[in-house]
């Protein structure tokens, strides 16, 4: 006789949660040089671009966006479920330090992405020297390459 | 601790915006080869990959520069992209980076492990299309998504295309530079 018996796997695995932030001037996503960002259409269609990535491979992705610092530092504090963090700081590549902290702080991995490879202007990034994974240099699709190889080292780590 | 039979089926296909099956040469320099051999079925997982991607991938891991120069000069014409780790030649590899930059072909930077981003700079990520890194051996299922949706997009990567945006040759663009 069939019976439905929970297991250990359907009792307490859960989607991962995937928090995707970006920074300084990202909302302006539409409107900036297309040699750097391509022709994606707005910060909206990147955030949904991700989250329909995400949803296709199992995982919730929540997605923030400010240009006040503070938000972003906010949003990293109040939110204590989250498996993993893809971030694009912007601006703050420089100078993002509280924002560095407060993904140090969580103690989940995170990957940075930038659309441009910042090191063929001589840039580096500060969030380099402290995150886990960075992607750079692939437009949009580095952010999905960033989650796909995300959510599989959390997998490795974790258990899927 | 890592255990990579934990990691979920994905459907890698699903994320590919055309279907050209691109052939792609994967380049591990001095001290790669040994580090991947550590990683439990790493050559298993990458044939997965590129199959889930429906893409040819090929590894050419060597100890020797020169071996590796030899391979990317044999392969340019047949190429539409590479991923490159140059292992120790990270500092030093001035002719690997000059082979890569001669192909003409979009080449992404792949690390295991990101320190090898951090202080004295690395002489290939400046000149390099893209850079995965720091994500243990899924730096290369990164690279392979990043590279592989590239070339499957007309305004970016792909083959001959001709769009204003275009950089079919692999060259870096950043912002003020």
């Amino acid at each position: 006789m069939m019976e439905a018996v929970p297991t250990m796997a359907n009792t307490t695995a859960r989607r991962h949660r995937i928090m995707l932030l970006n920074g300084l001037n990202m909302t302006n996503l539409g409107r900036r040089d297309p040699h750097i960002y391509g022709r994606i259409g707005s910060l909206a269609e990147l955030e949904e671009l991700v989250r329909a990535t995400g949803d296709g491979l199992g995982v919730d992705v929540i997605a923030v966006h400010a240009n006040d610092e503070g938000a972003l530092v906010d949003a990293i504090e109040e939110h204590d479920d989250i498996d993993g963090y893809l971030i694009n700081p912007g601006g703050l590549w420089a100078y993002g330090l509280p924002t560095r902290i407060a993904l140090s702080e969580t103690g989940r991995p995170t990957c940075e992405v930038h659309f441009a490879n910042i090191y063929a202007t001589g840039h580096e990034s500060i969030f380099t020297e402290t995150v886990r994974g960075t992607v750079m240099g692939a437009r949009e699709h580095g952010y999905v390459a960033a989650l796909v190889a995300l959510i599989a080292l959390l997998d490795a780590e974790q258990g899927g | 601790m890592t255990d990579t039979r934990q990691v979920r089926a994905m459907d890698l296909r699903a994320l590919r915006q055309d279907d050209t099956r691109w052939r792609i040469i994967v380049l591990n320099g001095p001290n790669v080869g040994q580090a991947l051999r550590r990683i439990d079925g790493f050559d298993e997982q990458l044939a997965a990959w590129a199959d889930g991607l429906g893409v040819q991938v090929e590894q050419r891991t060597s100890n020797h520069e020169g071996r590796l120069l030899e391979a990317i000069h044999a392969t340019s014409d047949e190429t539409h992209g590479y991923l490159v780790n140059p292992g120790g030649l990270r500092m030093v590899g001035e002719s690997l980076r000059h082979a890569l930059r001669d192909a003409k072909r979009p080449h992404v930077l792949v690390h295991l492990d990101s320190d090898a981003l951090r202080g004295l700079p690395s002489i290939f990520a400046p000149s390099v299309t893209s850079i995965v890194s720091g994500l243990g051996a899924y730096s290369y299922l990164g690279a392979l998504v990043a590279l592989v949706r590239g070339l499957d997009d007309a305004t970016f990567l792909a083959p001959g295309s001709t769009d204003p945006i275009s950089r079919p040759h692999g060259a870096p663009r950043s912002l003020y530079g």
